[in-house]
């Protein structure tokens, strides 16, 4: 799981804080957008990720956007006004009699607004958020279960060496007959055009599939039998971490705990709201509303201004000698 | 405002919650958690080295000979462990709750094919080679059809129904037609290809599977 090199990891502000705080801060935020109906709120929160990622991965973010949100977006605005037909501004009827309204339409958009933010908010988690803070984080509560995914992640790459390694032997290794006869003289044609070509190649990938399986399991035992020897389900298991709590952790939890709660004040008290069905309704704007979508703002767009502003120290900061 | 999203995902955590205490609580032998994480790997390996053809993927059917051959837990903790471990390389997202549910569903009904073709084999008098032979063959095509049925059925209605869930708060029965027709192509060809592995890879399994647990013991309820 080697995605980010170690720089890129160590000067974005963002990724450096503690994991359990980058963990409330993407389920607050995943929630706000999933959970609070509000179209500008959505769109605060699109903008903010789409920034992040964009801070993430530079041009990859682009493709993304283009390949995977914005369809999206378009496919729910297109198709929720086909299978529903709630809301009062009838447009038109459809030929069999249901009619199109402009709150499905709106509807749409934001559902598929939603979707592409959430899926931008895990992407940029799916970055950030490495195996290894994932152990660190949970591996107190679910000991053997972490233990079993970081076995994963070990034997996945082990399995594959040792799948490349069987083949190479059997592709250096003159074949029998079962695999096919041994023709042409490039290396990559080296099964021949016999009739049995294609299948003798599957059968072949199975039965080094099926090697493989083999001494995996062998292995494992082997694994098994050296934990048990060294203390295996005697004391508690606790996980490698890599980071400590520090104190900026503190200062960035208090105050994002402080916009977070001041928003979800204003969403108990009706200060901002809006409703799509039956009649597309929404707060007004007003200076305290202004006041609302400034704190969602900043909220949203905390990690991109971090990992900036980590950037620019980085850049001026550097020694001219 | 209801919303069934945030429902459903409570209870799968719910689920999820019971399941590790228990799990957490049995103190699974060291060797037991390392077969299950060697047939997790190879799991994620089949879906990681098949990532140029989209849904045909070995996963599924290795996760349900792993049921099979070890037993419900075991396939439920494998279904479970794939999905979420794949998604790293594959992308997390909100479908991930439930292709881990869904996949250890796949598993469990492995588990229980499993049992159920090892009671008919323990009721079976002693036959001669080659009828055992045409009895193997049965399993076989037994395994194959359950395998790539429930993925088709059970592991398609579940994502496609939650793929509804997963964006409209207010649904009707209209909404989960047309995401069963649009899912439908991708199920047929999930299904076909799971039949496909599994037809391949039943034997070499079940045969590793069960080496392993006359060898060294694991997953044998009789013994304790």
């Amino acid at each position: 799981m080697e995605r980010k090199n170690i720089t890129s990891y160590q000067k974005d502000g963002f990724a450096s804080l503690h994991p359990a705080v980058q963990f409330l801060y993407f389920m607050t935020v995943i929630s706000f957008a999933m959970f609070f109906r509000h179209l500008i709120f959505l769109l605060l929160s699109f903008l903010g990720a789409s920034l992040y990622l964009w801070y993430l991965k530079r041009k990859a973010a682009a493709a993304f956007l283009g390949h995977l949100a914005f369809p999206v977006i378009v496919l729910f605005t297109v198709f929720n006004p086909l299978f529903s037909h709630e809301g009062s501004t009838i447009l038109l009827y459809f030929p069999n009699g249901n009619p199109l309204t402009e709150e499905s339409i709106w509807f749409g958009l934001h559902s598929g607004i939603m979707l592409g933010c959430v899926l931008i908010w895990c992407s940029c988690i799916y970055e950030i958020f490495t195996s290894d803070k994932l152990m660190g984080l949970f591996g107190s509560y679910a000991p053997s279960f972490t233990l079993l995914i970081s076995m994963v992640f070990r034997f996945i790459p082990k399995c594959y060496g040792q799948f490349k390694r069987i083949r190479e032997v059997w592709n250096a290794a003159p074949q029998g007959k079962r695999q096919g006869k041994r023709q042409g003289k490039r290396q990559g044609k080296r099964q021949g055009k016999g009739q049995g070509k294609r299948k003798g190649q599957i059968t072949r990938n199975f039965q080094i599939v099926s090697i493989v399986t083999t001494w995996a399991l062998e292995t494992s035992v082997e694994t098994a039998e050296s934990m048990r020897a060294r203390g295996y389900g005697i004391g508690r298991r606790r996980q490698f971490q890599k980071v400590f709590w520090e104190q900026r952790d503190t200062f960035f939890c208090i105050l994002f705990l402080i916009g977070a709660g001041i928003e979800l004040w204003a969403i108990a008290e009706k200060k901002i709201f809006m409703t799509y069905y039956p009649v597309l309704r929404m707060n007004e704007m007003s200076p305290g509303a202004g006041i609302f979508y400034g704190i969602e703002t900043v909220l949203c767009l905390i990690p991109f201004l971090m990992g900036i502003w980590e950037e620019l120290r980085w850049h001026y900061w550097k020694s001219g000698i | 405002m209801k919303n069934y999203y945030l429902y459903g995902c409570f209870l799968l955590l719910l689920a999820y919650g019971i399941f590790l205490k228990k799990f957490e609580r049995k103190n699974m032998s060291s060797g037991e958690l390392v077969v299950i994480a060697v047939m997790s790997a190879l799991a994620v390996l089949g879906r990681s080295m098949f990532f140029m053809l989209p849904s045909v993927k070995p996963m599924s059917a290795i996760v349900i000979l792993t049921g099979i051959g070890f037993g419900i837990e075991a396939g439920f903790l494998t279904g479970t462990v794939v999905a979420f471990v794949s998604n790293f390389f594959f992308g997390q997202g909100p479908w991930t709750p439930w292709q881990m549910f869904t996949y250890g569903i796949l598993g469990i009904i492995g588990g229980f094919l499993g049992e159920k073709l090892s009671i008919e084999r323990k009721n079976q008098k002693k036959e001669p080679w080659r009828q055992q032979e045409k009895q193997r063959r049965r399993e076989k095509w037994i395994v194959v059809l359950v395998g790539s049925l429930s993925v088709m059925l059970i592991y398609g209605g579940i994502m496609d129904a939650a793929s509804v869930l997963m964006t409209y708060s207010k649904w009707n029965a209209g909404m989960f037609l047309a995401a069963a027709s649009a899912g439908l192509p991708v199920n047929l060809i999930h299904g076909g290809s799971t039949a496909f592995f599994l037809f391949f890879l039943e034997e070499p399994f079940r045969k590793k599977m069960e080496r392993i647990k006359k060898k060294y013991g694991y997953f044998q309820r009789e013994k304790i």
